[in-house]
């Protein structure tokens, strides 16, 4: 208890969790448990750039009004300032910096008109976000993660399913694109290995990878265009 | 079949006594086999259920008794939990009705998803795995998640009841729904935005969720 409080104590003496707007937070409980930084790539419409990583571990108020473990995973460019997040439940016990390996490994994101896109793949569905805010630096950018968490949080406990979120059925994708025929379980889902926007077309060209490589086109609002293999 | 006790399966063995497993404890999905033939000649004896489909369409076949591989497939999908699973009474997602619990499958050499090495407490966040529901030579199998199971359909003039045959439960069903109500704990989703074995979970409710394909 008196440990959980100097914690508190010493956070907002460092300033990290400013006081959240009091409109956008319905939920005030947040406390920094821990925040990991790394850096990463994306592509944009001028080749790669780097961006910054972070995974912060915070306490907030979950289901039946009790405090809980969220992680908020954050994608900052400091160029333009975009960025973009997700937050969940988190497992006491899980790895530190678990989102930031999956980003690493599976998924991408592409920086256009100043707006940070991430793709993700699951099984035949793409999952998208298009982020358009933007902040002067890491640590505003979480604090602005967190105050739009906070204002989904409520009722509390179910942050999860808030998030907006494009999905993209990848209609005609058979399922043995990552299902070996014949096994119980499917393998992991697919990675996504490129983006690039085709400024001509007006059009995404997102490359996933599982048992054969997959091209994507999406039009500019993210409707599925055409599909074809390509190896 | 008909003869034996119908809460546990036969617990088929080798010509030399050799047991033969469905999932046997600690061996995961990468250490059981797919078809009948790694089943009978691994070094862990351990087997998925296609290969346990496979090893009853091959002994009826060596008798002159065609039969058909099924694919069963929870809809929308992609995971159904087999029994038994103890599920939280404070589930993480309760506004989310009705999958209102959090299910952390593990990774098993670093790729998604399964159960072994069982965690401490068989705890998968909300959920509980339980004894049961037992498969050949095991008592609770190591993986009760999954985003298929095959069973055999015996043709219909055998009068041996099912018409579906689960060799992996030693169980027979009438048709989805009886597959549902004797082996279906729940039925779970991805969470958009998480890794892959990160899952919310519902039970059943009227209407059955799976499907059975007919190969």
């Amino acid at each position: 208890m008196f440990r959980k409080q100097a914690i508190l104590i010493f956070i907002y003496a460092l300033g990290w969790l400013a006081p959240l707007p009091a409109a956008a937070s319905p939920d005030r409980h947040v406390v920094l448990l821990s925040r990991k930084t790394d850096v990463g790539s994306a592509d944009s419409t001028t080749g790669k750039i780097s961006i910054e990583l972070r995974e912060v571990q915070v306490e907030m108020t979950g289901p039946y009004g009790k405090p809980r473990p969220y992680r908020l995973f954050l994608i900052f460019e400091p160029q333009s300032g975009a960025f973009s997040w997700t937050i969940s439940s988190k497992v006491p016990a899980a790895d530190l910096s678990e989102l930031t390996k999956w980003f690493k490994r599976d998924r991408a994101a592409f920086l256009k008109d100043n707006r940070l896109v991430t793709f993700t793949a699951y099984r035949e569905t793409l999952e998208i976000q298009d982020f358009q805010d933007h902040a002067s630096s890491s640590d505003e950018a979480e604090q602005k993660a967190l105050s739009s968490a906070s204002a989904l949080n409520d009722p509390p406990g179910n942050m999860e399913f808030t998030q907006p979120f494009h999905k993209v059925t990848l209609n005609g994708l058979s399922l043995n694109f990552d299902c070996e025929p014949g096994n119980a379980i499917c393998g992991p889902s697919p990675k996504v290995i490129d983006v690039q926007w085709d400024r001509s077309e007006q059009h995404w060209i997102v490359t996933l990878q599982a048992r054969w490589t997959e091209e994507v086109t999406l039009d500019a609002d993210y409707n599925l265009v055409s599909m074809r293999k390509i190896e | 079949m008909k003869n034996r006790d119908p809460t546990h399966p036969p617990n088929v063995n080798g010509w030399d006594g050799r047991p033969l497993y469905y999932y046997e404890q600690g061996v995961g999905f990468e250490g059981c086999a797919a078809d009948s033939v790694l089943l009978l000649t691994s070094p862990t004896g351990s087997g998925q259920c296609g290969s346990w489909a496979h090893l009853l369409m091959d002994a009826l076949a060596v008798n002159g008794i065609p039969s058909r591989f099924v694919t069963v497939t929870p809809i929308p999908g992609p995971w159904v939990l087999v029994n038994n699973w103890g599920f939280s009474s404070s589930p993480t997602y309760s506004g989310n009705a009705p999958w209102i619990y959090q299910l952390i499958l593990g990774l098993e050499n670093g790729a998604c998803c399964g159960m072994v090495p069982l965690p401490a407490g068989s705890v998968f966040g909300d959920l509980t795995s339980l004894s049961g529901l037992p498969g050949q030579n095991s008592p609770t199998p190591s993986e009760k998640a999954f985003n298929f199971h095959f069973i055999v359909k015996a043709p219909a003039n055998l009068s041996v009841g099912g018409p579906y045959f689960d060799p992996s439960y030693g169980a027979t069903y009438s048709d989805e729904c009886d597959f549902e109500r004797q082996a279906v704990a729940g039925y779970s989703e991805h969470i958009t935005g998480e890794p892959d074995n990160y899952l919310y979970v519902r039970k059943p409710f009227s209407g059955c969720s799976v499907t059975l394909t007919v190969q």
